[in-house]
């Protein structure tokens, strides 16, 4: 389908005619015909968040995901009292073996890690399942070939730190490990029938209910504890915690907090040299034709 | 539109912003240009589903009237297949459209995908800024979601736009009676539910796999990938991929080190 082309702009034909490229277009221009460099990549990530990977020697090599799929068995969710132990289980195993299969993916392109990791998790009753995707980083090679990033990964790490945190975190000496998650899911204990009812007309503290939540705190903190200490991190960075009834169980709270275990690879923390920066691009007030009310 | 000229003025895309950077690249704007395509999805298309893998029976029945078949994994090759089609004619239109104008390529370029009428229909709408490289004769035409600063440091950063690219597959899964085996209380708490995996990551894979293959060496930057699940007996996991295919024209990277800054922003 070709209808005819438009007529082509005075702007385009006055500026064609007093061609300034600058630096950029010139850079452009030279492009046409040239040559590619380097090797092909996938990623998520959003220019800036490239370029500032390039800046402490890492590019993109490839977008990595891997979903993970557990069952929890029927009847759990009813009425009971205490941990809910399939689903703490069921968590804890479809959480790690999304965690593994993206690491096999990174291994697989040959990056040394994966940055900027979503993780969604579906708890369904019957079903967890839980999807990670990410940009598998490598080291970035100069014209002679040589890498310039200063540490050596056994296993590809993965964290889901942003490009930017990635790159002011490792400017300071400090490194991500690893994903790690803690969870834990608790069924609140009833008021009896008397209390209920006792209590109907009254503002009081659901107190079953504030000890559950810190019951499965202390469950869900604990075993993200562990997983820092077996990814021998030594602090945990971004965390987002979740602590609320289940949708489709009320009465079960759940508490979940994911998060990047990071450690001080470098001999000492850096200290951030920052640069103090005004903006001048505030909004500027100006007249509201409804001060004259 | 004309200017005091008389003569046509340019329209495009591009915010004000966008303008401005584009301009300080010697690239100038020449038209919004679009591509269309409209087109219906055969009647069989989303009921076909080239099997890639089987589920036998967990508990080992076979055969029986009362039993349900086997699940199965599969791909629909032909919905994905028309969607494919409907992304690249509308994208060979736009194309058209800017060779027509002498452009050297399209910046800021959007995308819409969607079902006009119903289900069976598909409509993909590219439209995006025709823009000249001033003082310079016609090559290849690229096209780029990437415009204005983004753009300016792309090439300053040592590459070059190529094209817009788009990727999808969807995978379908019949659980059969294996579902229901999970279901059961035989099943403990933590089991891998393999059909609800493979279908999930097949989706993914394949359509990350297609990009790979489309981009040809290039790379792919800018990508949105995004998964979406219809639940029935039969489970179908979308997953497009689309982004900007940039090629790399010079091994250095000018680029300043960053600097940690703190805002005296209220």
């Amino acid at each position: 389908m070709t209808d005819a082309p438009a007529p082509r702009s005075a702007f385009a034909d006055r500026a064609h005619q007093e061609a300034d490229l600058g630096e950029l277009g010139r850079l452009l221009a030279q492009a046409h015909g040239a040559g590619d460099i380097g090797r092909g990549c996938t990623s998520h990530l959003s220019l800036d968040e490239v370029l500032l990977l390039h800046a402490v020697g890492l590019e993109p090599a490839s977008v990595v995901t891997s979903t993970s799929a557990v069952t929890v068995p029927p009847g759990v969710w009813t009425w009971n009292t205490g941990q809910v132990q399939e689903a703490d289980y069921a968590f804890a195993e479809a959480f790690g073996v999304t965690r593994d299969q993206l690491r096999v993916q990174a291994k697989q392109v040959g990056a040394l890690g994966v940055v900027t990791v979503d993780i969604e998790l579906r708890l369904d009753p019957h079903r967890f399942v839980i999807t990670m995707m990410g940009t598998a980083v490598r080291a970035a090679t100069d014209e002679h070939g040589n890498a310039h990033f200063p540490v050596r990964y056994p296993t590809p790490f993965l964290c889901d730190l942003s490009a930017r945190d990635f790159v002011v975190l490792s400017r300071s000496g400090w490194y991500p490990i690893d994903l790690v998650a803690g969870a834990s899911f608790v069924h609140a204990p009833r008021r009896g029938l008397g209390a209920a009812i006792g209590q109907a007309t009254q503002n009081v503290e659901l107190t079953p209910m504030t000890e559950t939540l810190y019951a499965a705190r202390e469950l869900a903190m604990g075993r993200l504890q562990q997983e820092i200490g077996r990814v021998q991190g030594t602090g945990l960075l971004d965390v987002r915690v979740v602590d609320r009834p289940m949708g489709f169980a009320h009465h079960v709270i759940r508490f979940t907090a994911v998060g990047t275990a990071v450690k001080l690879l470098a001999e000492a923390h850096v200290h951030p040299e920052l640069e103090m920066v005004v903006p001048v691009d505030d909004r500027v007030a100006a007249f509201d034709a409804r001060n004259l009310d | 539109m004309t200017d005091t000229d008389g003569r046509s003025a340019f329209d495009s895309g591009l915010t004000t912003p966008d303008f401005a950077a584009c301009l300080s690249m010697g690239l100038q704007p020449v038209a919004l240009v679009q591509g269309f395509y409209v087109g219906q999805l055969g009647a069989w298309s989303s009921y076909r589903a080239n099997a890639v893998h089987t589920y036998p029976c967990p508990w080992g029945w076979r055969g029986t009237n009362e039993h349900p078949p086997p699940g199965w994994l599969g791909t629909q090759d032909a919905v994905d297949e028309a969607w494919a089609t409907a992304f690249a004619t509308a994208h060979q239109r736009m194309v058209q459209e800017a060779e027509g104008l002498g452009a050297h390529g399209v910046a800021g370029v959007q995308v819409e995908m969607g079902h006009p009428a119903s289900e069976q229909s598909t409509e993909v709408h590219l439209y995006g800024t025709a823009v000249r490289l001033a003082g310079t004769a016609p090559g290849s035409l690229w096209t780029t979601r990437i415009a204005g600063h983004k753009l300016a440091k792309l090439v300053e950063a040592g590459y070059a736009p190529v094209s817009v690219l788009y990727a999808r597959c969807t995978a379908a899964m019949y659980e059969g009676c294996y579902m229901e085996h999970y279901g059961s209380n035989m099943v403990p708490a933590g089991t891998a539910l393999t059909p609800v995996q493979d279908v999930h990551n097949l989706a993914r894979t394949r359509a990350l796999q297609q990009a790979w293959q489309l981009a040809g060496g290039h790379s792919l930057y800018d990508v949105e990938l995004s998964a979406h699940e219809g639940e029935g007996q039969t489970m179908y996991v979308t997953c497009q991929v689309l982004g900007s295919l940039v090629r790399r024209v010079r091994p250095t990277l000018p680029l300043a080190t960053p600097v940690s800054t703190v805002a005296l922003r209220d």
